[in-house]
């Protein structure tokens, strides 16, 4: 008889569908792509180096980041307005989408690991040779792991640049691309990535010291606390758009 | 559940602007009631704070005795119909019924289909693909489908034709009738919507002018009809809002009551009288700072 909770889960289910829709419509896209590189590469087009040797995993796993922030902003700007319409308290919303993201997340690494076992039975690249997973000491449990938290985080980065526009406008909006980019070099730093850099120019510290995986979840974790929390504060009582 | 609507000194202001000063006044659950006020004058905000769409500036909202804002068990019951704009909406209509119901806990699926038949709206379409009068159309049905105990249609018949418009005025009838909830329905177009209202707030620059039931606030003033020379002589020094002549007929309207004599005295020189059009006193009372 809880209608608080039950009104959170639809909520939820219904977002993960409907994102979850858009998430495949993408993994499409980078399969076609995948594949029209393979089969440019063998008619003899010139491919950008490196990039014919990419499996399909990497690729998704580099450009799902960008994927998931775009429909985190959609996610703030059109989600919000249709769930108050229809009488859901922005509290049930946040929690409700707040838990989407969490499925989406849990389930796109798998979803795209799948069809990369998939895609292997096609190609002719060898299964050992995925490059990301060497990075991740070949373990996919770990490389999985990596791929969520960090689709989720761009995630919740798109949803508090979206919330903080929906609610200041666009001066103070682009304020919040700021916030983002801060967390998300420090999320880099924990994963080691392309941002991690900016760390470099500001704080006496090297990335090259190697961040042991308790520390990268944890530190992520508190990443997402923080913009989970920011993004309550900023649509607690938003006003909805007409 | 009592659904009383209570509007206690809200005022509503943004970006400088105070869209609605200090309004206070109570809605009784179960009518219908028409809120009107011209272009601006802050009906929508009004009628957006007790959507929690948005928070009051000061002042409060009650429905029941409590605070919609952020209520789960209130919110679900309150619907707020506009002119929402479905360009990118590729669903169609029963599919979007069907995700509404999911959150409406009175929707009817099979009304609201009823009803989109009844407007001719078309099934087998995206709603992107629908017209400018269908989509309001479709607004409607899913304001009616939801069957809310608040239902607020704020300006909804935009775009609709007329012979529309009328399917909507009669089965915002007959579903009051079957389903007694409380409609407020905001709007400028008075003339055509009068006689669904059982009571009408006035509100102009933000502020309240009036709230009286229909029946007697159409008696604050009377029409006068008879030769023009006789009504010209009956009305002299009277307050007249409008004027209309056909031939040798005049009809005049007069905003006040008439005196037992006045009354004596129409009769004698053959002056018909009769009860003044809600709409002609809505331009009276929210017309005279316009003349700028």
């Amino acid at each position: 008889m809880n209608k608080t909770s039950s009104a959170v889960t639809k909520v939820a289910r219904d977002m993960f569908v409907q994102q979850g829709s858009w998430a495949l419509g993408f993994l499409s896209i980078v399969l076609l792509i995948y594949f029209g590189v393979g089969i440019g590469t063998s008619i003899g087009v010139n491919v950008r180096e490196g990039f014919a040797e990419e499996d399909f995993f990497s690729i998704a796993y580099r450009s799902t980041k960008g994927f998931m922030l775009v429909i985190g902003i959609i996610s703030a700007y059109s989600f919000l307005s249709y769930y108050v319409r229809h009488g859901i308290t922005r509290k049930e919303f946040f929690n409700g989408a707040a838990l989407a993201a969490v499925y989406l997340s849990l389930a796109f690494p798998v979803v795209t690991a799948l069809i990369q076992q998939i895609a292997l039975m096609f190609a002719s690249q060898d299964a050992g040779s995925t490059s990301l997973l060497q990075t991740f000491d070949n373990s996919w449990l770990l490389t999985l792991v990596s791929f969520g938290v960090q689709i989720l985080i761009y995630y919740l980065m798109g949803w508090m640049i979206g919330s903080g526009f929906y609610r200041f406008g666009w001066i103070r909006g682009l304020g919040m691309i700021a916030v983002a980019l801060v967390l998300i070099s420090f999320m880099d730093a924990l994963w080691q990535f392309e941002l991690s850099s900016i760390w470099e120019q500001w704080l006496p510290v090297t990335t090259d010291l190697s961040v042991t995986l308790p520390v990268s979840l944890i530190g992520s974790l508190v990443v997402i606390l923080i913009t989970l929390i920011l993004i309550r504060l900023i649509t607690r009582r938003v006003t909805i758009k007409m | 559940m009592n659904l009383d609507v209570q509007f206690d000194r809200v005022s509503v202001a943004y970006g400088g602007v105070e869209a609605v000063r200090n309004v206070s006044f109570s809605l009784p659950a179960g009518k219908i009631y028409g809120l009107l006020g011209r272009n601006g004058a802050g009906k929508t905000s009004l009628l957006s704070v007790l959507a929690s769409y948005r928070t009051p500036s000061s002042g409060s909202v009650t429905i029941g005795g409590e605070v919609p804002f952020e209520n789960a068990n209130m919110m679900k019951e309150i619907s707020f119909i506009y002119d929402v704009d479905y360009k990118d909406e590729s669903d169609k209509i029963k599919s979007t019924f069907e995700s509404i119901a999911r959150y409406r806990p009175h929707f009817d699926i099979d009304y609201g289909l009823e009803l989109a038949r009844k407007f001719n709206l078309p099934l087998n379409k995206q709603l992107k693909q629908l017209s400018k009068g269908m989509q309001s159309a479709f607004n409607v049905c899913i304001g009616l489908a939801s069957r809310s105990p608040v239902t607020i249609l704020d300006e909804v018949y935009l775009g609709m034709d007329a012979p529309t418009r009328e399917i909507f005025y009669r089965e915002l009838l007959e579903g009051q009738a079957r389903h007694p909830r409380t409609f407020i329905l905001s709007t400028h177009l008075v003339s055509e919507m009068d006689y669904l209202f059982e009571e009408v707030i006035i509100i102009h620059k933000g502020r309240l002018v009036l709230h009286e039931d229909y029946e007697s606030l159409t008696s604050r003033g009377v029409s006068i009809t008879g030769m023009a020379a006789k009504v010209d002589e009956f009305i002299r020094g009277m307050n007249v809002l409008n004027v209309q002549q056909l031939g040798s007929t005049k009809s005049v309207m007069i905003y006040g009551e008439l005196s037992e004599e006045s009354l004596i005295a129409a009769r004698r020189a053959g002056l018909e009288l009769g009860p003044i059009s809600l709409q002609d006193l809505f331009i009276h009372l929210t017309g005279e700072e316009y003349t700028a």
